[in-house]
């Protein structure tokens, strides 16, 4: 069961990151998808439709670490530089979503738009910045104060904002047709430095002796990111797109999925022992996907005209 | 002051506000999946209007209760790492159960709920919201079980230091979470229904135009509100038994004894002001109930403009009555965190620059957002049923495009 326990942990991980990884990217580049107003209003309801349920893999992930893992969560008192600023901009991003729509002036709208974006980026960023002090194996102040150390978390949180703007460009190409073009364009174009930076931050975290100490076969997964980055940018070359958002999913699950794999020994070691909270929480997987597929097929067509608007 | 402090005003920040918006999306579900039923049983526009403009309040409520949850969630491993020390695995089950089982659906429902109007079929699109309902009052079961083991921590047995969950039934079945799932859940409804009746009366003034629909949810607001504070008062004295048994210290600081031997861990004195303000707000509200219910009949409350006056002064009253019912709660918890088993003293890790910094971080936002979105709320409130923003298509806001003449 703690094998099972902590599976689940990484895969609520990994399917957040591919879901709202789509909700952050687009929010990272909202300035660049649509013009102001109705355009950009096309590309949020996008997002809108489907915010609520992707946000919760991380709510979850969240709950089952506070149930099923309390020895673990000393990460995120460990790990303050990056959460603290991570979770007052997820709070912002959900704000600027919210309240954007809510009043009938162009400020207000630019101001929670704006909202939205910052926090979008900078969650993403912190969120980078999370993985790469657990690659470190939890040094203190995330390292920032070591100058040896000091340069590898933000780079984690530049290389994952470019993941996750170029996932975002890539599924809103697929679901907002008024924002395609833009999309294709931006995806396209950041594919490339996306794929370089991850690339060169994996080989170069070797070279610490502190990443050295925790590095597990597992690690070598975070090499999909650039692998399916580039597959995504040969998609939508020849106009696949669909086959392009494969490609940039895995690139937004690959980091998490190299960091988690690595932990996933400690977190089995720490899991819960009681069978019936573990057996009710696995019991809940499959409602889980029922009702998360059932949002994802009755929201599958693109945002068009008929579209139920409301952020 | 010292980081417990800090760490405490976050908490109590944090967990009021979001308890104030959390309080009236409770409430308010129920009363909208009524409407809902009546307009897909019956087909009348009067009650699609009152779905949607209750409903998008609902929404927009909803929000913020989201916002000030995940400071909450995550508050609880940044800065009380004791609490997860000691008994994170009894702790923590019920909110990892809560999330995975309960708020996961609600917020999966309520986003199919929001961008399914008018495209899902009406049975498909009420029983959406019906699991919104559900799940929304399996999410409160789940949060006061939790809250409950802290209050009085059964079900569990203590090894090597940790607790260890012996008894789930037990957890559940705690009187300490019962008894104030009694005690709550009535008042949501309560305060529901009192701001339904509360906003229908200021319209029902004003907009002489929607009287039918502001007729109909003054009616719905009444009764609920009655019933439920009625609820509320009696449950609310049925707590004093076992909490004389577990909790000696709460009963002694809200009723001191005369005369009686001291109590050991009582918590502040000022607890008696609270109460009694609670206690006495639930007995006017069953008084002011009871002198509304001949209103109820035909259009009597119509042209009863300073009792709708009243009616409309009073909605911050229930709001004031719940935060006053948590302080006696969690202060009244004090000086223990888990009650007999951790004081609060021992419970937090982070220093007191950490606590400051993340004090002044979430206290600005989750504050400047409350007021916020208060504003919003208010605005489209009195903006009536005649513009909504709930299931309004692309198509319908965007200006249609220019096409140009053929020649």
């Amino acid at each position: 069961m703690d094998v099972a326990l902590s599976a689940l942990l990484v895969f609520l991980l990994a399917g957040w990151f591919v879901l709202d990884g789509y909700a952050l990217g687009a929010g990272i580049l909202l300035h660049r998808l649509a013009p102001p107003g109705w355009p950009r209003r096309r590309v949020l309801t996008g997002v809108g439709q489907v915010v609520l349920a992707t946000e919760m893999w991380l709510v979850a992930a969240g709950g089952l670490l506070a149930g099923e893992f309390p020895a673990a969560e000393h990460v995120l008192a460990a790990a303050y530089p990056a959460v603290v600023p991570g979770l007052a901009a997820w709070v912002l991003r959900d704000a600027g979503l919210w309240l954007r729509g809510r009043r009938d002036s162009a400020r207000w709208r630019a101001g929670w738009e704006s909202a939205y974006a910052v926090g979008s980026l900078v969650f993403a960023f912190c969120w980078g910045m999370l993985l790469g002090d657990l690659a470190l194996g939890l040094p203190p102040a995330a390292g920032l104060t070591d100058p040896l150390l000091a340069w590898f978390p933000p780079a984690c949180g530049a290389a994952l904002v470019l993941v996750l703007a170029a996932h975002g460009a890539a599924v809103t190409a697929v679901r907002v047709p008024a924002a395609a073009d833009a999309a294709v364009r931006l995806a396209h174009r950041l594919t490339v430095p996306a794929a370089v930076v991850t690339a060169v931050v994996a080989c170069a975290a070797p070279a610490l002796p502190a990443v050295r100490a925790h590095l597990a076969p597992p690690a070598a997964l975070v090499l999909l990111a650039p692998a399916g980055l580039l597959a995504a940018r040969r998609a939508l070359t020849t106009g696949r797109r669909r086959t392009a958002v494969v490609g940039t999913a895995v690139a937004a699950a690959a980091p998490v999925l190299a960091v988690a794999g690595c932990a996933a020994p400690t977190l089995a070691r720490l899991a819960g022992d009681s069978t019936a909270v573990g057996t009710v929480l696995l019991a809940a997987v499959p409602v889980v996907l029922v009702h998360q597929g059932l949002l994802w097929w009755l929201f599958r067509r693109p945002v068009t005209d008929a579209t139920v608007a409301f952020f | 002051m010292t980081a417990v402090d800090l760490a405490r005003v976050q908490f109590a920040l944090t967990a009021n506000v979001h308890f104030l918006f959390v309080v009236l999306t409770l409430g308010l579900t129920p009363l909208i999946a009524v409407m809902q039923t009546r307009y897909v049983l019956t087909g009348r526009a009067v009650h699609l209007a009152m779905t949607r403009y209750w409903g998008q309040l609902y929404v927009v409520n909803y929000g913020l209760g989201i916002v000030t949850g995940l400071v909450m969630e995550f508050q609880f491993g940044l800065a009380w790492t004791g609490v997860n020390r000691v008994a994170g695995q009894v702790f923590g089950a019920p909110l990892a159960m809560e999330t995975m089982v309960a708020f996961f659906a609600e917020a999966t429902f309520l986003g199919i709920w929001i961008f399914g109007w008018g495209t899902l079929p009406k049975v498909v699109h009420l029983a959406s919201f019906y699991l919104v309902t559900i799940t929304a009052y399996a999410s409160a079961v789940f949060v006061l079980v939790a809250n409950g083991f802290l209050q009085h921590p059964v079900g569990y047995v203590m090894r090597g230091g940790e607790a260890r969950i012996t008894d789930l039934g037990a957890l559940f079945a705690n009187p300490e979470a019962v008894g104030a799932l009694r005690h709550l859940l009535p008042a949501a409804l309560m305060l529901g229904g009192m701001v339904v009746a509360g906003i229908s009366a200021w319209h029902l003034r004003k907009r002489p135009d929607d009287t039918d629909v502001f007729l109909r949810s003054w009616r719905i607001g009444v009764v609920v509100g009655l019933v439920g504070a009625f609820l509320t008062f009696m449950f609310g004295w049925a707590q004093l038994d076992y909490l004389k048994l577990d909790q000696p210290g709460k009963v002694d600081a809200i009723m001191p004894s005369k005369g009686g031997a001291p109590v050991a861990d009582r918590p502040p004195g000022w607890l008696g002001v609270p109460f009694s303000i609670m206690q006495q707000f639930g007995e006017y509200s069953t008084y002011l109930g009871l002198f509304l219910l001949p209103f109820l009949i035909r259009r009597w409350v119509v042209r009863r403009r300073i009792l709708l006056r009243v009616m409309t002064w009073w909605i911050p009253l229930p709001f004031v009555a719940v935060v006053c019912g948590w302080l006696v709660r969690e202060v009244g918890r004090q000086p223990w965190v888990i009650y007999g088993v951790l004081r609060t003293a021992d419970a937090t890790s982070l220093s007191t620059g950490q606590v400051a910094v993340s004090l002044a971080l979430f206290g600005t936002l989750v504050v400047g957002l409350a007021v916020t979105n208060w504003c919003v709320l208010l605005t489209l409130a009195r903006r009536g049923p005649r513009r909504m923003a709930l299931g309004r298509t692309l198509a319908a806001d965007e200006p249609a495009p220019v096409v140009p003449a053929v020649v």
